[in-house]
């Protein structure tokens, strides 16, 4: 079965997102921030009346993210609620053969083997599969965290 | 597929409200009303519900409508149902809804099952019940039990045409529209069931029967119902003869027809009518056929034309499409803002008049919009009739319910918010409230209770009082019942004052009923209703007289979507908070001698009006900044705002920045991994599309432990009873400093001389053997070590020896010098030094107040009593 996937980079990584999940690609757009929230959630985002909550995937990803500047933002509606994941640049749309799709490699640790669901050999790299459930999932984890 | 199911939930709701309204019906039957309006009501009800569903081929259903209708219909003439009549019949209702709820999945099929062998039970008793059916033709053809019902051998159809023998010899006799309306029921009926059983013979006959029926009614020459609705009957009658595969379609024409017919009788006056018939007709049953071609947007309007005969056209819309016109209308007044705002700086006069007619235009949209939304609250109310009439029944008491202000407008989600709390109280009056008839007619009350509920509008909020005649709350008893659930010690009980006992009730946990009845008395209740209205931004409150009853009120806010609210900054950053959360706004300026910020135990607090409030940092709060940078902004700061709220019962002032203005707001709700800060309630955007959380004022204090600091406030009070004193005297002693030092006289013991001969070492310590015990001393003066090292010297030590918890304590210093009576008022807190308490000017000098404790810990004592019930119990003492 073909998949298509929305590809991004992040920190110099390649990853991709299944274009079924995402709404929308937005280019830099204002951040409210919410003062007291996780690292990861970097504010609410306006999106033309509705309350999307931007999440810095960079620190899903990795403690050590550091943003390089310009951002884009990926939305996806998840269980009723809007998400926009802040990444630093939206590549192509490419499609590939689902059981060409490889499993994460065991040494993957951190944040990134929480989202990461596969992964997929491309002529622009390794291209590392995000499910959105997992990031969402990651992140009420770090609030259960917290409140522990 | 989706069609279909909409088909259902549809069919399923507007069933509902059908069954709903006889269920009404038959309750004011029960209370000894005349059938009169009621007949055609819970007729139509039955018949509407059992045609729809033989269309859906729901069998079942249709079958128990049928059999409720054909007893219904078998009653017809006794003017007042029997109250039995009446059992069966709402066991019946029952057993419909919860076929109805079964089908949309909102309940489970076994309750049909129970429900079904309710109403069975119910009709084995009644076994006379049919017996009353006064014409034996029609009584015969009832009796046939209902399971024999097959397509071949439809009895329905020989019963249909028994009943319009019946009716027609009825209709020969008098002249009644009701019969009328009957026999069309009948014809219709007969129609479905026709449809469903597909025997074209028997629809055939049926017709010819109908025909003849009219002709029979021609006959009547009868001129109540006139000409008119006969040619309508005679016209589809003559349709419905063609022969030909289109039949189905006829039916419908027929049904349409009928309605049609329904129509004329509620106009009989006008002679045009007839004609006017005929196109409503027509018109009807064009919509019909394009409502075939084109399903998706032409059924919503079929489904007008259909009932506005009925009911003044009303439109059912699911309230999802009412949110996404709210978000939208928010929208829109989102972008009117910003034009708006651009039109301030432009001055093209057409610019700026059609930007002015945008705005007018879209408040008056706004306006309507949510008006859409506002539902007449009796439509939640007239349910509580049954929940009476079966809780009376259960517990054996007369119970009469009353309903007032059952117009009053409330959004519809809030609505459905408060019927549950209500059906608490209600359940809650019945049960424990009023009194069984024995116990009321000795207490010289009628026999029968009444539970009143009454709602109105009041201060842009509904208010719903409900109150009953009973017993009322017992204080003695609530009291008593909270000290053995360990809720209150019996000290604390004393102490409260009545509205504190009744609160008692919305204790987690409480109850005081004696027993646990399957109806109430488990505990669990009314801490729910009260958090569930707070949730919704409203309130409760009750008054009780013990013997005479109780009221409950509760206060809903108008609706729930959109707010007044307060915006405020803080940081840089703007947030919201609720209008109905704000008491008010306090400005404390620098230098104001009346109203200062004060620190108690390192916890900012203010004293406004005599009551200490306690105070939070929003920037603390947000972790904008640290407390000692508080404390050391309290005093460089020129002022400060503080925004008092409340929350639950009580009252906290919130340190702001700034406050901005006030507007109401769209409130949307948060990310579920943000509400976990209990920070932020929800999220609004604001006029310039830029987004502001709403703060979340139970939260916040609870992140800030404002509830288990309540302790410490009766302490807090305590002080400022013990200040409130007006003056208060200070020791004022000196340290072998430039500041003057003081210590309240009343933590003073004695004052004591020692040489410092007697002073002996001990560790660290230097103690010193007074009258039965050792006293620890405190050097304050600094010159301790010296001089008891040199033994030499013959000048005695001063000494204030100080009382605190089981030690005693003296401290050294160099002189005493004299006591002041200074205001406590003027007493400044001190917070950049925490060995000092606070600071007051005597005359021209400031005296600094030391911290008497402080000092002590500091050298490693550990004081358990709190420092101002020491001072409370030796004032006892003395």
């Amino acid at each position: 079965m073909q998949k298509q996937i929305t590809t991004f980079y992040l920190d110099g990584l390649y990853y991709g997102i299944d274009v079924m999940s995402i709404q929308e690609v937005t280019k830099e757009v204002p951040i409210t921030k919410v003062l007291r929230s996780q690292k990861q959630v970097s504010g609410l985002i306006n999106l033309r009346g509705r309350v999307a909550m931007a999440v810095e995937l960079g620190f899903v990803v990795s403690e050590t993210y550091k943003r390089p500047g310009e951002f884009m933002t990926i939305v996806c509606e998840y269980e009723g609620s809007l998400y926009s994941f802040l990444v630093d640049t939206v590549g192509d749309v490419i499609s590939f053969e689902q059981s060409a799709q490889g499993r994460v490699p065991e040494t993957t640790d951190g944040g990134m083997k929480n989202i990461v669901s596969g992964v997929f050999q491309t002529e622009k790299g390794l291209l590392r599969i995000i499910e959105v459930k997992n990031i969402i999932k990651t992140l009420e984890g770090t609030t259960q965290g917290e409140a522990a | 597929m989706n069609d279909c199911t909409e088909l259902y939930q549809e069919f399923v709701v507007d069933s509902l409200e059908l069954v709903d309204g006889a269920e009404d019906a038959f309750l004011r039957l029960e209370n000894g009303e005349t059938i009169g309006t009621h007949y055609d009501l819970i007729f139509r009800a039955f018949h509407n519900i059992k045609g729809s569903s033989g269309m859906l081929g729901l069998g079942e259903l249709q079958e128990v409508v049928h059999e409720l209708e054909t007893r219904f219909l078998n009653i017809k003439d006794i003017q007042q149902l029997e109250a039995k009549d009446c059992v069966y019949f709402l066991s019946g209702v029952d057993v419909v809804r919860s076929m109805l709820k079964a089908l949309i999945g909102e309940v489970d099929p076994s309750y049909v099952q129970q429900a079904l062998e309710k109403m069975n039970t119910v009709d084995e008793v009644e076994a006379s019940f049919s017996c009353r059916f006064q014409r034996e033709s029609a009584c015969a053809a009832d009796k046939q039990p209902e399971s024999a019902l097959s397509p071949y051998q439809n009895p329905n159809y020989e019963n249909y045409q028994k009943k319009v023998e019946a009716q027609m010899a009825l209709l020969e006799g008098a002249n009644n529209p009701d019969v009328l309306m009957t026999i069309k029921e009948e014809f219709l009926f007969v129609l479905e069931e026709t449809k469903n059983a597909a025997e074209k013979a028997e629809f055939q006959a049926g017709i010819l029967k109908s025909e003849k029926m009219i002709e029979l009614v021609n006959k009547s020459n009868d001129s109540t119902f006139g000409q008119k609705q006969f040619d309508c009957i005679a016209k589809l009658t003559k349709t419905m003869l063609e022969p030909g595969p289109m039949a189905a379609e006829k039916i419908e024409i027929a049904q349409v027809m009928g309605s049609g017919l329904d129509f004329t009788l509620k106009e009989e006056v006008m002679p045009e009518v007839k004609t006017e018939i005929k196109t409503e007709v027509k018109t009807e049953v064009k919509i019909e056929t394009l409502g075939e071609q084109a399903p998706e947007p032409m059924a919503e309007t079929k489904v007008e034309a259909k009932t506005d005969s009925k009911e003044n056209g009303h439109v059912k819309v699911p309230v999802s499409h009412l949110d996404k016109l709210m978000n939208l209308m928010g929208e829109m007044v989102l972008v009117r803002n910003q034009v708006l705002q651009y039109s301030k700086r432009q001055e093209e006069y057409e610019f700026l008049n059609l930007s002015q007619r945008l705005d007018v235009v879209t408040t008056e949209l706004q306006e309507q919009v949510m008006k859409t939304r506002m539902q007449p609250i009796g439509n939640i109310l007239t349910r509580y009739n049954r929940i009476v009439r079966d809780l009376s029944n259960q517990l054996n008491k007369k119970i009469k319910l009353e309903l007032k202000g059952v117009d009053t407008e409330l959004d519809k989600s809030l609505l459905e918010l408060v019927k549950d709390p209500l059906t608490h109280i209600i359940r809650n009056s019945c049960d424990h409230g009023l009194e069984t008839p024995e116990e009321r007619l000795a207490a010289g009350k009628p026999e029968q209770g009444t539970v009143i509920v009454n709602a109105f509008h009041e201060g842009g909020q509904v208010v719903i009082n409900i109150s009953d005649d009973g017993k009322g709350l017992n204080p003695q008893a609530l009291i008593a019942k909270a000290i053995q659930k360990n809720i209150l010690t019996e000290a604390e009980a004393a102490g409260l004052a009545l509205d504190e006992v009744y609160n008692l009730i919305f204790h987690p946990g409480f109850s005081t009923a004696g027993e646990v009845t399957n109806i109430s008395g488990r505990g669990v209740g009314m801490d729910v209703v009260k958090s569930n209205l707070e949730k919704m931004g409203g309130g409760i409150k009750l008054s009780s007289e013990l013997g005479k009853g109780m009221t409950i009120q509760l206060n809903v806010p108008l609706t729930l979507a959109i707010v007044p609210a307060l915006t405020v900054n803080s940081g840089g950053s703007r947030y919201v908070i609720p209008q109905i959360r704000l008491v008010e706004l306090v400005r404390v300026e620098r230098g104001d001698e009346k109203l200062q910020i004060e620190l108690i135990q390192e916890r900012p607090v203010l004293t406004l009006r005599g009551q200490i409030l306690p105070l939070v940092n929003l920037r603390e709060a947000l972790d904008l900044e640290t407390r000692e940078q508080f404390v050391k902004d309290l005093n460089e700061r020129e002022d400060f705002c503080v925004v008092v709220l409340k929350s639950g019962g009580d009252k906290y002032g919130l340190i702001v920045d700034g406050v901005e203005d006030t507007a109401d707001i769209v409130v949307k709700p948060l990310n579920p991994i943000l509400s976990n800060l209990f920070l932020y309630s929800g999220v609004t955007v604001l006029g310039n599309g830029d987004i502001a959380l709403i703060l979340d004022v139970e939260g916040i204090a609870a992140n800030f432990n404002l509830k288990l600091e309540q302790q410490e406030e009766v302490s807090a009070e305590e002080e400022a009873k013990f200040f409130e004193g007006e003056k208060i005297d200070l020791l004022q002693f000196d340290q072998g400093c430039a500041s003057k030092m003081a210590l309240p006289l009343k933590m003073v013991d004695r004052l004591e001389e020692f040489s410092p001969k007697l002073i002996e070492r001990s560790g660290n310590e230097f103690v010193v053997k007074y009258t039965d015990c050792l006293l620890r001393l405190v050097d304050l003066s600094n010159s301790l070590s010296s001089l008891v090292s040199q033994g030499s010297s013959e000048d005695p030590l001063q000494v204030i020896v100080v009382n605190r918890g089981s030690l005693k304590f003296g401290l050294v210093v160099k002189n005493i010098l004299d006591v002041h009576s200074v205001n406590a008022l003027d007493m400044e807190s001190a917070p950049e030094n925490r060995a000092h308490f606070g600071r007051v000017a005597i005359g021209e000098s400031i005296l600094t107040v030391i911290d008497v404790d402080h000092i002590i810990g500091m050298k490693g004592y550990v004081i358990e009593a709190e420092k101002f019930k020491v001072i409370n119990d030796q004032e006892k003492a003395a």
